[in-house]
């Protein structure tokens, strides 16, 4: 069994519910006696605005596998929850509450299964040429949660990387980047997609946001130009707009690929230059005429005339009410008096 | 004199005689005179001071606007000032429309009770210039929106043509909610007023608990 490099601590001892709270997955009988224990698998809290390691991920789990988690970085006393994903957050089950210590750790036991859910096709089984499943950690209000990859069976191979040219702030009307990979499987088409943080792939990457598609060469490596803009990315319509964390990803659904999401934000052009000269005749062209209106609307006689000044209407004897007011008798002041 | 001279002069003679003269006929003809000439006044000033306004806002555009690869731009901040300016102008002019005009259905609506009628005048004014000001509180911008750009870009635009079709819309809806329901309620409080004047006075010597 093996792991991503340095995301797993390896212990030689028992930890589970020493000095801390922990949480048991009690698993159904067939798989209790069945699952294999691994060694104690290092999760930390990451940032709703960032991105996660490209090394969080545990492949060559058995199909059925009790996995001995740390989860840190959470808040004192939190509670939370605990679930295997696929594809990110799109479709969950196995969930189990999780309680956070007083340091905000929590270490718990956890059965994960290659075919949890309702997954019974061999595509939807959560090895190396499949969408990818996570187990997924999330405090219940929902302000912390972190990932990590699971590939039962299959290895995976190293992390590729990406790179984005140019690099540096997008204009908010767009800009075609490149994007190049490196290292991924060969023969693989992925998707170049733009995501919202932390997700890496998932729900929130993708159409209707910026997305092309890469044919991964028989060096590893494959590059595609990708129109940028602003936009909702995803099937949960994430937003990534100006000041969103947003970067891009490559993705597939039928081969697990990993590398480091590049961070990209969108910045405004430069605004308008204001010449010094040009700023002053036009606000003293805007003064002069405002004083020309005002001197036009006070010294005018705005008085109706003619047939505007409709004096049958004035005239009328319902038309005037101060007038009507005035011919009626004084309000009678005694009734406060009634007792 | 010839005989057909001397006949024409009798004959007008006799027709001027049977006129009544008018004494003030000099005076109406000189007011009407100088109303003509106030009118043509007016509309000229009334298309100055348009004239004047569209003069303002192209000094604006001119002085913050800037050419730049061969497109204008401009700060988004400048039309958003320009948008609240026009808003608040828009409350100030449309305000007033309710007295002004509103003055003789309203006296007609509350003919029986033309104290209502002048204070209903005086509350809906208030309640308007509420209103609008309401409006235009709730969509001042101070950073640009998502999709908006440090330059004006089609999004702020339409955001701008939206916010002033908005209160436009509220405007009328209003307007015309008030000249629908206006004769109902004149007529409610009027058949409130008949059926207080037909009940007896309360008897001082009845004690209510």
């Amino acid at each position: 069994m093996g792991f991503g490099h340095s995301y797993l601590v390896r212990r030689g001892m028992c930890v589970v519910g020493i000095g801390v709270l922990s949480v048991l997955c009690l698993a159904p009988q067939r798989a209790a006696t069945a699952a294999l224990l691994t060694d104690e698998i290092l999760m930390e809290a990451q940032d709703r605005d960032a991105f996660p390691d490209a090394d969080a991920v545990a492949d060559k789990l058995s199909p059925e596998t009790v996995l001995r988690l740390r989860v840190t970085g959470f808040a004192p006393y939190a509670r939370g929850f605990a679930r295997q994903c696929r594809d990110a957050v799109g479709s969950c089950d196995n969930e189990i509450p999780v309680q956070f210590d007083a340091q905000g750790v929590a270490r718990f036991e956890y059965l994960v299964r290659e075919d949890f859910g309702d997954a019974r096709r061999r595509s939807q089984r959560c090895r190396a040429a499949s969408a990818p499943c996570t187990v997924a950690i999330h405090s219940v209000d929902g302000s912390t949660q972190s990932a990590l990859q699971t590939i039962f069976v299959d290895a995976i191979a190293p992390a590729g990387r990406i790179t984005v040219t140019p690099s540096g702030p997008i204009p908010l009307d767009g800009a075609t980047v490149t994007v190049h990979v490196f290292a991924f499987p060969p023969g693989a088409i992925v998707n170049a997609v733009m995501c919202r943080a932390p997700d890496a792939f998932g729900a929130r990457c993708g159409l209707p946001g910026p997305s092309v598609p890469i044919v991964v060469g028989r060096d590893g490596s494959g590059r595609a130009r990708l129109q940028v803009v602003p936009s909702e990315v995803g099937r949960s319509q994430a937003s990534c707009f100006r000041g969103d964390p947003c970067g891009i990803s490559v993705v597939s659904d039928t081969v697990v690929v990993r590398a480091r999401v590049v961070p990209i934000f969108f910045a405004a052009p430069p605004g308008a230059d204001y010449d010094r000269l040009r700023l002053s005749f036009g606000l003293g062209m805007a003064c002069l005429f405002i004083g020309m209106c005002a001197w036009l609307i006070v010294r005018t006689d705005w008085s109706e005339v003619g047939e505007a000044k409709a004096p049958q209407i004035d005239n009328a004897e319902y038309a005037d009410l101060d007038a009507i007011i005035a011919a009626l008798p004084p309000e009678p002041e005694t009734l406060a008096t009634v007792s | 004199m010839t005989a057909v001279e001397q006949r024409l002069r009798s004959a007008l003679n006799s027709e001027a005689g049977a006129l009544d003269e008018s004494a003030d006929l000099f005076a109406r003809v000189a007011l009407s005179i100088e109303e003509d000439r106030r009118l043509r006044q007016q509309r000229r000033r009334r298309s100055s001071v348009i004239g004047c306004l569209f003069g303002v806002v192209a000094a604006i555009v001119l002085a913050t606007t800037e050419q730049k690869k061969g497109e204008f731009i401009m700060d988004w901040w400048v039309l958003e000032l320009m948008w609240f300016a026009a808003m608040v102008f828009l409350a100030v002019w449309l305000g007033p429309f309710i007295k002004r005009f509103g003055k003789s259905y309203a006296a007609d609506v509350f003919r029986a009770n033309p104290r209502t009628g002048k204070s209903f005048i005086v509350l809906m004014d208030v309640a308007y210039y509420l209103i609008f000001f309401a409006f235009i509180l709730f969509n001042v911008r101070f950073a640009p929106a998502h999709d908006w750009s440090e330059t004006v870009n089609a999004s702020q635009m339409r955001a701008c043509t939206t916010r002033l079709g908005g209160i436009l819309l509220i405007v009328g809806i209003l307007h015309g909610l008030n000249v629908l329901t206006l004769p109902i309620i004149g007529r409610i409080l009027t058949l409130n007023r008949h059926l207080d004047d037909r009940l007896p006075p309360p008897d001082p010597s009845v004690r209510r608990d």
